[in-house]
This record gives C-alpha cells, structure tokens and sequence, in this order.
C-alpha cells in the first residue's frame, strides 16, 4: 500500500523520532502552560502553510508572583487599614467614584501584566526560533532566526528559585542579522537548548529539508 | 502632613479653604487624570488584539473581553464622576 501521508507529516514523524525531546515529550493543550510541546491550539501569523510549532515558551509562571502579591495587597490593604478614610472630606458621590477607579486601575494593572506575560513568547519551529517580546502594551520586539543561521546555544540557570523551580535563560547565537536571542526565564532550558541543538543537527545534515 | 490636610479642611480652622473651591479643583484634576487613563484603556484593547494577531492562542477572546470590559468601566466612571454632585 502506498504512503498517503504529506510530505511535512513524514518530515515531522522523522523529526520525532531522531529528536529525544520530542520523542519522550508528551504535547501540551494547556491555555496557561509556559512549556508547551508541539502545541495544537496555538498559531502565530507569520507561519507558514508547512510550518509546524515544536515547542511554544514562555516564562515560567513564577515570575508572575511578584505583581501577583502586589496587586492582592492593593486590593485588601486600602480598606484594611481604612485608608480611604483620608477621603473623608469629599462628598459620599465622590467617594464612591474614587473607591470603584482604584479598583477599576487595579484590574487595569493586573490584565495589562497577565496581557504581557501571556503574549511574550517564544517559538520553535521546523523551521526557524521566534522571539515575540512585548515590554509594555505599546513596545514588542520580534526576533527571529532561521535554523541554519543557528550557531551556538546557551543555557544558564542559577538561584534558589530557578533551581527549585527548573526555569533559566537560553541564549541562542545567530549569523542572522540579529545576532543573539535570549529566551528568557523558560522552563525547563536544559531541555529546550537540547531539541533546539537536535533540530540544528539535523538540518545540518540534511540541509534540503 | 495629614494633621495639616485635615486642618485646611476642619470649618474652624484659620487656615480653611472654601469647601467647593476645593471640591470642585480636585473634580477638574481628577477629570482630567481619568481620561488620561481611558486613553491609556483605548490603547489596551487595541493592543490586545493586535498582540492576538500576532500570536493566537486559547485566552485571545477571554483577554479581549476583559480590555473591553476595562475600557467600560473607565468610561463609566470618567461620566460618574463628572455627574458626581461636588
């Protein structure tokens, strides 16, 4: 019986079995996963027809806690220590207005960093690593390079919550135009440099691909 | 420093501004900061889906909601306050 299958289908089983990530990596649906393994939900809207996600990151959701707890203490703290007491002095209309915009500006400040955090990732493709950073609402930065322009990867990890937690940066040196990408804070990195060094090997030696 | 706040608007003090002139300078200031900040709310759902065009993933509509439901809010309350009896 012929094989019915697309040529990329066949590119991809081929790529599975030769890389040990891919082969022992269970893929992910998770909305919120920072490490997603040949996610099936996610698309991004330079990607091309054959183009397939390997691994889709961002950074582990640990470093969310900070704002996390931040916000929660703008929340209670205020009437906890009857802060707004000090408004005292307003009519009770104002009052009101003043209390329901505090809280409409914490919800501001805590879609707009969940916003960031979620729209901040980095791609790997069967074809080329993506860097998508969004600094704020209104500066992004797009990186990005193809396999064959790989040349090394770095990847470090230090502190006492980037071991207990398995997160750390990967350094991608490029002869592209951009010549480094920083992937930043992801998880597992150990795991990351090693299927992006697997993809720059095989398409190394097989360079038609 | 908050001793002296209260004082200005203690009716017995020396130091005591009319209550209105007050009130309504700190309507104006708030005004204006607040429709700053809806600016700022314009600018988060456009973003957002703009961020959704670049990458698609599962929360995109749950996230545009919420920019839109944040922009509501900051609209409501610019017009609550400028009705707010001062």
């Amino acid at each position: 019986m012929p094989d019915t299958k697309p040529a990329d289908t066949k590119a991809l089983e081929q790529l599975m079995e030769q890389s040990t990530v891919l082969k022992d990596g269970v893929p992910s649906h998770s909305a919120l996963a920072a490490f997603n393994l040949m996610p099936s939900n996610l698309q991004f809207d330079v990607q091309h027809s054959e183009e397939q996600i390997l691994l889709f990151l961002r950074q582990h959701f640990i470093v969310n806690v900070g704002w996390i707890v931040f916000s929660l203490l703008m929340l209670v703290l205020p009437p906890a220590l009857s802060l707004f007491s000090v408004l005292s002095f307003l009519p009770s209309s104002f009052q009101l207005v003043l209390n329901l915009a505090w809280y409409l500006i914490i919800f501001g400040y805590i879609t707009e960093r969940f916003i960031v955090w979620y729209y901040s990732v980095y791609i790997v493709t069967t074809e080329r690593i993506i860097d998508v950073d969004f600094y704020s609402l209104l500066f992004k930065k797009v990186s990005e390079a193809k396999l064959d322009r790989i040349e090394d990867i770095t990847s470090s990890s230090g502190g006492v919550l980037a071991s207990i937690f398995d997160y750390g940066n990967v350094t991608i040196q490029t002869a592209a135009e951009i010549p480094e990408i920083e992937f930043e804070m992801v998880p597992q990195p150990d795991k990351v440099s090693k299927l992006i060094s697997e993809l720059t090997e095989q398409n190394e030696s097989n360079p038609n691909k | 420093m908050l001793n002296n706040l209260v004082q200005i608007f203690d009716p017995n003090s020396p130091l005591l501004i009319a209550m209105p002139v007050v009130f309504l300078t700190f309507k104006i200031l708030f005004l204006v900061a607040f429709a700053i900040y809806v600016i700022f709310a314009i600018v988060m759902v456009r973003q957002v889906s703009l961020m959704a065009r670049t990458v698609s993933a599962p929360l995109e509509h749950l996230l545009e909601f919420a920019t839109l439901l944040h922009l509501i809010g900051a609209v409501g309350i610019w017009v609550l306050a400028l009705v707010a009896k001062i």
